[in-house]
């Protein structure tokens, strides 16, 4: 136990931190580049104005058509988002382990509010896994990836909740929270997740594309 | 005759009472079973407050002298002859200005599990100290 945890503070974590920056640095570079060779006209027809637009649009809730379509995937998802970074961010567990770290520290969130928005995250997941099963169209869509993506966001949040808690077993829902907060950190680069650092390339090509040359909305 | 020995015998039975009331007050007030500072009362506590035996770690082999824990620093460096005994620890661990409570907090959390960690013994994961009610 006290091995693990040893390793779960100290190198895994590093490591999880440095493949996270490292890997959103690398990706952003490599589809740059690849962008450069293959779509330069990409490049060429850069608009900041219509790439701010399209961004706007689509970060504000109900600020796109079809998230108007939608109301109830549009106010799970923009609770969940919320709810998923602000958690990690903000806890007062963690930013106290920063403390210590690396001596610096932020704002905190109360225990209430963090403990009421994991539930939040975590029935968003519940909402998500039945609305790809029971939704035809997404259920289509979906792999076997998109799954288990479900479940590497559950679980640091379900294992910190258990934690927190100090419910029975806390000891190895302490661990199992380090290690799969560290997978999750690791992998979110590499996966879908990854639109949480190409969200903006995405609109950028498109708010560029439909406002400057088509001169339409992309919302 | 006979009454001075009651009233005698009635004087011994409070006598006793009165040393075994003293003895007890004051076990409880040396016998330390929390980990406690003035810098956090009157504050929200965000966890429980730790259990900690003060008694029982003067026992253990790791805890060489009073001022394993009881520590007093001069120029970055620890001083083998001196010790912070009878001062509280925000004395010295709040005198850095902003996020006074933090530093505190820290200087507990590094001091403990430091320790636990080494010695594979005792707790280290946040429930484990910060167990029950707040």
């Amino acid at each position: 136990m006290y091995d693990i945890y040893a390793l779960a503070r100290g190198p895994l974590a590093w490591g999880a931190f440095i493949v996270f920056f490292g890997g959103i640095i690398y990706r952003l570079a490599a589809i740059l580049l690849e962008a450069r060779k293959k779509d330069h006209v990409v490049y060429a027809y850069f608009s900041p104005y219509y790439a701010m637009r399209s961004m706007l649009h689509w970060i504000v809730p109900f600020g796109s058509r079809s998230m108007r379509q939608q109301p109830i995937l549009t106010t799970v998802t923009f609770a969940f988002h919320i709810c998923l970074i602000g958690v990690p961010l903000f806890l007062f567990a963690h930013i106290i382990l920063f403390k210590e770290s690396f001596d610096i520290s932020w704002w905190t969130l109360s225990g209430m509010a963090a403990q009421v928005m994991t539930v939040i995250v975590l029935l968003s997941c519940v909402y998500f896994f039945v609305r790809r099963i029971v939704q035809p169209d997404v259920r289509y869509l979906s792999s076997t990836a998109d799954y288990l993506i479900l479940l590497l966001v559950v679980l640091p949040f379900a294992t910190g909740f258990w934690a927190a808690r100090g419910w029975a077993g806390f000891e190895i829902a302490t661990l199992l929270h380090m290690l799969s907060g560290e997978l999750l950190l690791a992998l979110i680069p590499f996966t879908k997740l990854s639109h949480m650092f190409f969200f903006p390339l995405t609109r950028i090509y498109a708010g560029s594309e439909f406002g400057a040359v088509r001169n339409a909305k992309d919302w | 005759m006979k009454q001075y020995h009651k009233v005698s015998s009635l004087l011994a039975v409070f006598a006793f009472a009165g040393l075994v009331f003293f003895a007890m007050s004051t076990e409880a007030q040396f016998s330390i079973t929390t980990v406690e500072d003035s810098a956090f009362s009157g504050k929200e506590r965000m966890r429980p407050i730790v259990s900690f035996d003060h008694d029982a770690h003067m026992a253990y082999d790791a805890v060489e002298d009073c001022n394993t824990c009881h520590h007093m620093w001069e120029d970055g460096k620890k001083m083998d002859n001196a010790d912070s005994i009878g001062m509280e620890c925000s004395a010295c661990h709040l005198a850095e200005p902003g996020n006074s409570e933090m530093n505190l907090i820290s200087a507990y959390h590094r001091l403990c599990r430091t320790c636990h960690l080494n010695e594979k013994a005792g707790p280290v994961l946040c429930g484990e100290c910060h167990a029950g009610e707040k």
